[in-house]
């Protein structure tokens, strides 16, 4: 491909910017950003209760409004790209905790990281199987491989390998919120009191939500958390894309 | 506050750049792991060899993070547009999305003790005896 043509497909990103009216463009964004504040406000009084997670009651404004005002979700959708596109620079972000526990990562070696393997390949394939025995079509087999990394990584490796990029978003947010909300309960009954294996589990097995979740129970936890996130979504959207695309 | 706001708009457009250049490298090379993923690698090595996070650059990642959920809104809104997917696939979705995510939950956290809480407990004293 010429450096032109893949300029073009860079520069394709962001034409629904130029394609929607800049005064529902403007507004919608406004609304959006306004019921986000409102939704972690809500979170944060809640003292970060996991099944009231920002993105679950937003969601659940946002579509509440949208019928009220009988307004298309295709068109919302687009009027908020800009949103979307700054999703990229957030992701890459990611790279600034990765690099603060590289050192932690260099100290305890394979041991940190076999949890993390164990966590990033029992989760997708025990999935798989649930989905796959149900008899589901296979974008949606695909799409819940990627279920247990960070969602940004989860949208572009799900449309790397087949599966609906949209789906994934909802089902790695979905499978965040369970990881969350059971993980104090799991703790008591595999007795496991090592807050590096408590890190490394949330981390791994439910990505952003489990490492806030983690920061709840201590800075270390949460430090750990980080290294699990970060190790497995990387590692995950790096070798699914070669097995299946 | 102004150095503050400037260094995060500095640190901001570094990170916009990387992720355009990811995109761009992404196309051009059909590069198969994803745009997101190539950034962060390249931001990562950039660290790397800098050896420090230079503080325009976590100036503006930390806000950046701590709201992410903000910038996931447009993909989360998709699940009004497949709702039927949903329905149609509530029992299959259940099973992978709860009893999975338990399970798997719970074997890592049975293999991080074991490999683990030894390890802990020997930097956890050296830390304490440190002080």
């Amino acid at each position: 491909m010429g450096a032109e043509d893949s300029l073009f497909h860079v520069a394709k990103l962001f034409q629904p910017l130029w394609s929607i009216s800049l005064t529902y463009l403007i507004s919608s964004v406004l609304v959006t950003f306004g019921i986000y504040l409102v939704a972690r406000k809500l979170y944060l009084l809640s003292h970060q209760h996991s099944l009231l997670h920002p993105l679950v009651t937003a969601t659940v404004c946002i579509g509440l409004v949208l019928h009220v005002l009988d307004l298309g979700v295709e068109e919302y959708k687009q009027s908020i790209s800009l949103l979307d596109l700054l999703l990229g620079p957030a992701t890459v972000a990611l790279a600034v905790p990765l690099y603060h526990q590289l050192s932690t990562l260099r100290q305890l070696g394979f041991k940190a990281l076999l949890p993390i393997v164990i966590g990033g390949t029992l989760a997708p394939i025990l999935a798989w199987c649930s989905v796959y025995i149900l008899d589901a079509n296979t974008s949606l087999q695909m799409t819940i491989l990627v279920k247990s990394i960070t969602t940004p990584l989860a949208i572009g490796t799900a449309e790397l390998i087949g599966g609906l990029p949209e789906l994934s978003a909802v089902i790695v947010i979905l499978t965040g919120i369970v990881g969350a909300t059971f993980a104090p309960w799991l703790i008591l009954l595999t007795k496991a009191d090592s807050q590096y294996a408590q890190g490394l589990a949330l981390g791994s097995v439910a990505h952003v939500v489990g490492t806030t979740k983690a920061l709840s129970i201590s800075e270390t936890c949460g430090a750990f958390a980080t290294l699990g996130l970060c190790i497995n979504g990387v590692l995950t959207a790096f070798i699914l894309p070669l097995l299946f695309s | 506050m102004l150095k503050l706001t400037f260094s995060f708009v500095v640190g901001f457009v570094i990170l916009c750049a990387i992720s355009l250049l990811s995109q761009f490298l992404f196309y051009h090379f059909s590069i198969p792991i994803p745009p997101a993923l190539i950034g962060i690698l390249l931001l990562l090595i950039l660290l790397v060899l800098l050896k420090k996070v230079p503080r325009a650059i976590s100036n503006a990642a930390r806000p950046m993070l701590s709201h992410m959920a903000l910038f996931l809104i447009p993909a989360m809104v998709s699940v009004l547009l497949y709702m039927e997917v949903f329905a149609e696939q509530a029992l299959a979705l259940l099973l992978a999305i709860v009893v999975s995510t338990a399970l798997s939950l719970a074997l890592t956290l049975w293999a991080g003790h074991k490999l683990l809480s030894r390890v802990e407990r020997k930097l956890e004293d050296r830390a304490n005896h440190g002080r």
